[in-house]
């Protein structure tokens, strides 16, 4: 976890997936949380990247 | 007939084009095999069968007719059923798209057809493709052929095309590859499959997993095959802006059987050193075989290896979703529960965390072009384990017990990120009679090379030509594999423990 995040619970992800637009039950939130936890770990390797200087390896052609 | 469909794409070529067998003949004797054992194997959600004869009869017409022929007149392919058809269904092995009748066909279905190709059905997958196991609970499973008495996963995404042309019900098929669904069943199936270079090969009508990451190509049972299908895939398309400008090569012609002086980087960390004991030797063996046609081998490393799988999961997590969100407002009970979870997950990753990826990517690209100065080709395993039982979510490689779907995908998505064509091919049987695969990994657009190493090393071993235990006469049946393989020994299947996220399809 990130320094200042919040701990993830079942009522905060309720209130992300309300603001996404989806109306989750409470049930199907407790079962998100474990695999939301591992998410964020995982993405949280990226953070030791050095990427400042670098652009995101995705094209937009214009022709 | 039962000896028409263990020919090669090329051989069925040949034969029908010098009149000594009709493309009749042929469809019939797949039609015939896939009667015989698809109830059991599940390769296909459809078989075309009334389209495919009526093309045959076409095809047979032309042929007597004289008329110059195009390269694959009168051989019969099979689909991954995400490719649209404008004469049969497209699922994308759905319940929300049963029945869904596209009004054209995909940009390489077009061109198969007009190479010749008869189309033979549309072939079983991971739902949407989201997931490197093969799963499927709404058409069934596949099985995987080279366990006929256990039911083993296939690999995925593209289970059907791996199991289909593994088990003689098609001599050739189309996958797709978002972070290994071609090399993952190729290799568990023990067959060649090819994920070309993104932006080699069009995408236009093949449903997405995730965009930047989709590349869709061949899987036959030979290097040659898969260099005889991409031919008329490959080239720019007008209708998918990613495809480049790029000059086709003329892949079959690339195939010189001469690898002498070829410079071959064997990615020892991260890869080679993650597989299983048996695995890993099987790599080295073919390292070995490699060197005795001329090549010149030395270690590579990917520095950034350890980060593919985060970056890969932002990506895939946030295009997936992307495309997926209004079904899974609307229809979230027509996933299957693992397709659900993991569309699920992919609103909880920003977006800046998704450019992070995407960021992430641009390293992990300029790190495999900066090894490929140095090498013509790089070799890693396919998988670091082999096909495990459907329901088994995790596995004991040496002595680390991890998940079978982050352990899947673990050697490939980094080509998927990187871009890069990568061929796999069969380099060995576990004792239990289970194929492992290897990769072959080119540079940017030379899908030429990589085919031409592989063809090499497949005319100097006989493990792509070997038959899986399914169909075959009793009597010359080889024995029944052991329920696990020696090498990467089973742990009990625990279904109920969510896995380390891993999306890729």
């Amino acid at each position: 976890m990130l320094p200042g995040m919040a701990e993830l619970n079942p009522g905060l992800m309720r209130r992300i997936a309300a603001l996404a637009g989806y109306d989750w039950t409470e049930e199907e939130l407790r079962a998100l949380v474990p695999v939301v936890e591992r998410s964020l770990a995982l993405l949280e390797r990226l953070e030791s990247l050095p990427l400042r200087d670098v652009e995101p390896g995705i094209l937009f052609p214009m022709a | 007939m039962d000896d028409l469909v263990w020919k090669s794409l090329a051989e069925l070529a040949r034969l029908v084009a010098s009149k000594q067998v009709s493309p009749v003949e042929v469809v019939t004797a797949h039609l015939e095999r896939i009667d015989a054992l698809d109830p059991k194997l599940r390769a296909f959600i459809t078989v075309m069968r009334e389209s495919a004869l009526e093309a045959a009869r076409a095809a047979e017409a032309r042929v007597l007719s004289g008329e110059p022929l195009p390269p694959l007149h009168g051989v019969p392919i099979a689909l991954k059923d995400l490719y649209n058809t404008k004469d049969a269904p497209t699922t994308a092995g759905s319940k929300i798209l049963a029945g869904s009748k596209p009004a054209e066909d995909a940009t390489v279905v077009s061109r198969l057809r007009a190479a010749g190709g008869i189309i033979l059905g549309k072939l079983n997958m991971h739902e949407f493709a989201y997931g490197p196991e093969g799963l499927n609970a709404h058409y069934g499973t596949a099985w995987n052929p080279w366990d006929a008495r256990s039911h083993r996963i296939a690999g995925g995404s593209s289970s059907g095309s791996g199991v289909a042309v593994a088990a003689g019900l098609c001599p050739g098929a189309l996958g797709s590859d978002t972070g290994g669904s071609i090399r993952i069943p190729a290799s568990l199936c023990g067959i060649s499959g090819l994920k070309p270079t993104y932006g080699r090969v069009s995408r236009a009508g093949v449903l997405p997993l995730a965009w930047s990451l989709d590349h869709v190509g061949p899987m036959a049972r030979s290097a040659a095959d898969c260099a005889l299908l991409l031919q008329p895939m490959a080239g720019h398309d007008a209708k998918d802006p990613t495809t480049a400008t790029v000059p086709v090569a003329d892949y079959a012609g690339a195939l010189s059987g001469e690898i002498n002086g070829v410079r071959v980087g064997l990615l020892r960390p991260f890869f080679l050193e993650a597989a299983g004991l048996v695995l890993r030797q099987a790599i080295e063996q073919a390292v070995r075989d490699l060197v005795k046609l001329g090549a010149r081998v030395d270690e590579a490393s990917l520095s950034h290896a350890e980060h593919a799988h985060a970056a890969s999961f932002a990506v895939i997590a946030s295009e997936a979703l992307a495309y997926h969100e209004v079904w899974l407002k609307r229809r979230p009970g027509d996933y299957q529960a693992d397709v659900r979870e993991r569309l699920k997950g992919g609103a909880f990753v920003s977006g800046a965390q998704y450019l992070r990826g995407q960021r992430a990517r641009r390293l992990i690209r300029d790190e495999v072009d900066r090894t490929l100065e140095r090498f013509d080709v790089l070799i890693a395993p396919t998988t670091p384990i082999v096909a495990t039982s459907v329901g088994q979510a995790e596995v004991t490689i040496e002595h680390e017990t991890v998940d079978v779907r982050s352990a899947l995908t673990r050697f490939t998505r980094h080509f998927n990120l990187s871009g890069h064509p990568v061929c796999s091919v069969p380099c060995g049987f576990t004792t239990a009679g289970l194929p492992i695969g290897m990769q072959i990994v080119g540079r940017a657009f030379d899908e030429a090379t990589v085919l031409r190493v592989a063809d090499a090393y497949q005319r100097a071993t006989d493990w792509h030509t070997r038959r899986p235990p399914v169909g075959a006469p009793p009597a010359a049946a080889p024995a029944p594999p052991a329920p696990a393989a020696p090498a990467v020994p089973a742990a009990p299947a625990t279904p109920a423990t969510p896995a380390t996220p891993t999306n890729a399809g």
